[in-house]
């Protein structure tokens, strides 16, 4: 069996939007060290990856690893349940096979549901990738970049280069050129080994960006014409990333 | 069309109808929950499912779920298949060669299984709208002339829409009309009337191309007693440029 009980209720209901704008169905890792997923969306254009450590929760128990096939919704709308100052469980409860989401407030509240048979299993790898340009930025900063872009076009170029980190977009009705320094406020920090350029679905990414709700900073991977991976760190030790399949010619 | 089919099997049943159809070089559809397992450059297991799975003649292997357009796992060409029973279960092993890769479906009962034949003849004919030809424009203009500059797509006229204006390299204005099949007398005088509108109201000569993947001899007469010009386009010249959009997918990556 494993057991958690989370520390911050909103925290994770942003979590699971996170990984619902991507996928309807995932498969979670339980082991003694962390909660996790990794999986595709439907077009195995992009893929979530979610990490949080034992650390992260004020109660972890977990007797062996678990792989759990989980509909997000199922989830979502239990969890949805619970308000701010409530204590969550999630656990799976061995005699009636069924997964459990424990809401402790004013009343215990408890919700059973099915785990899923016919989800993917869990993701051994992640796209092989030696990004070459790693831009921190604040996450908002990066929202508006791709926000900005759709504008004109439905997708956007991403270039780095050793002093600036930028977003093109053109369209029929104009372009979008958004510049950042390193001096640039937006701009934390700056790592190119080598000047890259990659092509990107905006829609895909809009929704990625979205995740900008659990950190108040990303950091962008890319490589030329390679995926691109945004990561953000969740408070109390986890990680959230995204990789996007580049547009090729 | 010669079609053969079994209704709920048995597992030997099974095996025995589909290494037979296997030899034939038949296409075969088999309709029953699977477990998939895949080995190769990456590694996936699919779970206990209800799913359709085609073997056809080429060899190909196309695993598909009640959703989506693509299947789920899937062998190219040239890949060699095989079932057998094993504990109960009938087995289908597909391998490609280069690289190795093995896809193993493991089906506990079978619902129902067909083999069939087909003659395809046809021929598979790319006709893209005429959006699709002058978004392929507007993202690469020397489709059009060296020095083509898009200006306003469904430009109003007092006679209708222009499809595309623009200027060319001499900055003289330029009115394009798509057509996406063979483009006949009625098209030169469209472009005609809103070459005339245009020239009336801007009060300069401007320039007119029909562009087509192909043109009636009257059509083509009637475009130079009209002083317009013609371009061919054909699909094959602009449906890279679409293709281009399409993203590429992650499992390249992996």
């Amino acid at each position: 069996m494993f057991s958690f009980m989370v520390d911050d209720v909103n925290l994770l209901k942003r979590v699971i939007d996170s990984l619902h704008i991507l996928v309807d169905e995932v498969s979670l890792k339980i082991t003694d060290e962390s909660v996790s997923t990794r999986c595709m969306d439907l077009s195995k254009v992009a893929l979530v990856e979610l990490y949080m450590p034992r650390e992260m929760f004020v109660k972890y128990e977990c007797d062996k690893e678990h792989i759990v096939g989980l509909n997000i919704l199922d989830l979502k709308s239990r969890v949805k349940r619970a308000s701010a100052n409530d204590e969550l469980t999630i656990s799976y409860n061995d005699e009636l096979k069924m997964m459990e989401i424990i809401i402790q407030g004013a009343s215990k509240r408890i919700f059973r549901f099915r785990t899923l048979t016919t989800v993917e299993g869990y993701l051994e790898r992640v796209p092989k990738v030696q990004f070459t340009a790693k831009a921190k930025l604040l996450s908002e900063t990066f929202t508006n970049m791709v926000l900005d872009s759709e504008i004109v076009s439905e997708e956007l170029i991403l270039k780095a280069t050793e002093k600036k980190f930028i977003a093109e977009a053109k369209g029929e009705s104009g372009e979008t050129i958004v510049e950042l320094e390193k001096e640039s406020e937006g701009l934390l920090e700056l790592n190119v080994q080598e000047e890259a350029t990659s092509r990107y679905k905006i829609d895909m990414l809009k929704n990625m960006v979205k995740g900008a709700k659990i950190s108040e900073t990303v950091d962008v991977y890319i490589s030329n014409n390679l995926p691109l991976k945004i990561e953000y760190v969740i408070p109390g030790g986890g990680k959230l990333a995204y990789y996007l399949a580049p547009i090729t010619a | 069309m010669r079609l053969e089919y079994k209704a709920n099997p048995s597992i030997r049943e099974s095996v025995e109808f589909i290494n037979e159809n296997l030899k034939r070089k038949n296409n075969i559809l088999i309709l029953g929950s699977s477990i998939v397992n895949y080995t190769g450059r990456a590694k996936s297991s699919l779970s206990l499912g209800e799913r359709l799975i085609i073997i056809k003649k080429d060899g190909s292997l196309l695993i598909h779920r009640s959703k989506g357009y693509s299947p789920i796992n899937w062998q190219p060409p040239g890949s060699a298949a095989h079932a057998k029973e094993m504990e109960g279960k009938l087995i289908i092993t597909s391998i490609r060669m280069k690289p190795v890769e093995t896809i193993k479906v493991t089906i506990p009962d079978v619902q129902l299984i067909v083999s069939f034949t087909l003659q395809d003849k046809g021929e598979f004919e790319l006709e893209l709208s005429e959006e699709a030809m002058r978004k392929a424009v507007i993202c690469k203009p020397d489709l059009i002339e060296k020095g083509f500059k898009p200006l306003e797509k469904e430009k109003p006229t007092d006679t209708g829409f222009i499809d595309l204006f623009g200027v060319d390299q001499e900055g003289r204005p330029v009115v394009v009309e798509f057509k996406r099949r063979k483009a006949d007398k009625t098209s030169v005088t469209q472009l005609a009337n809103y070459i005339e509108e245009l020239e009336e109201r801007r009060g300069v000569k401007a320039r007119g191309i029909l562009v087509s993947p192909s043109i009636t001899k009257r059509a083509a007469r009637l475009i130079e007693e009209k002083g317009i010009e013609y371009k061919k386009l054909t699909p094959r010249d602009y449906i890279s440029l679409i293709k281009k959009e399409i993203p590429s997918k992650l499992t390249d990556y992996l």
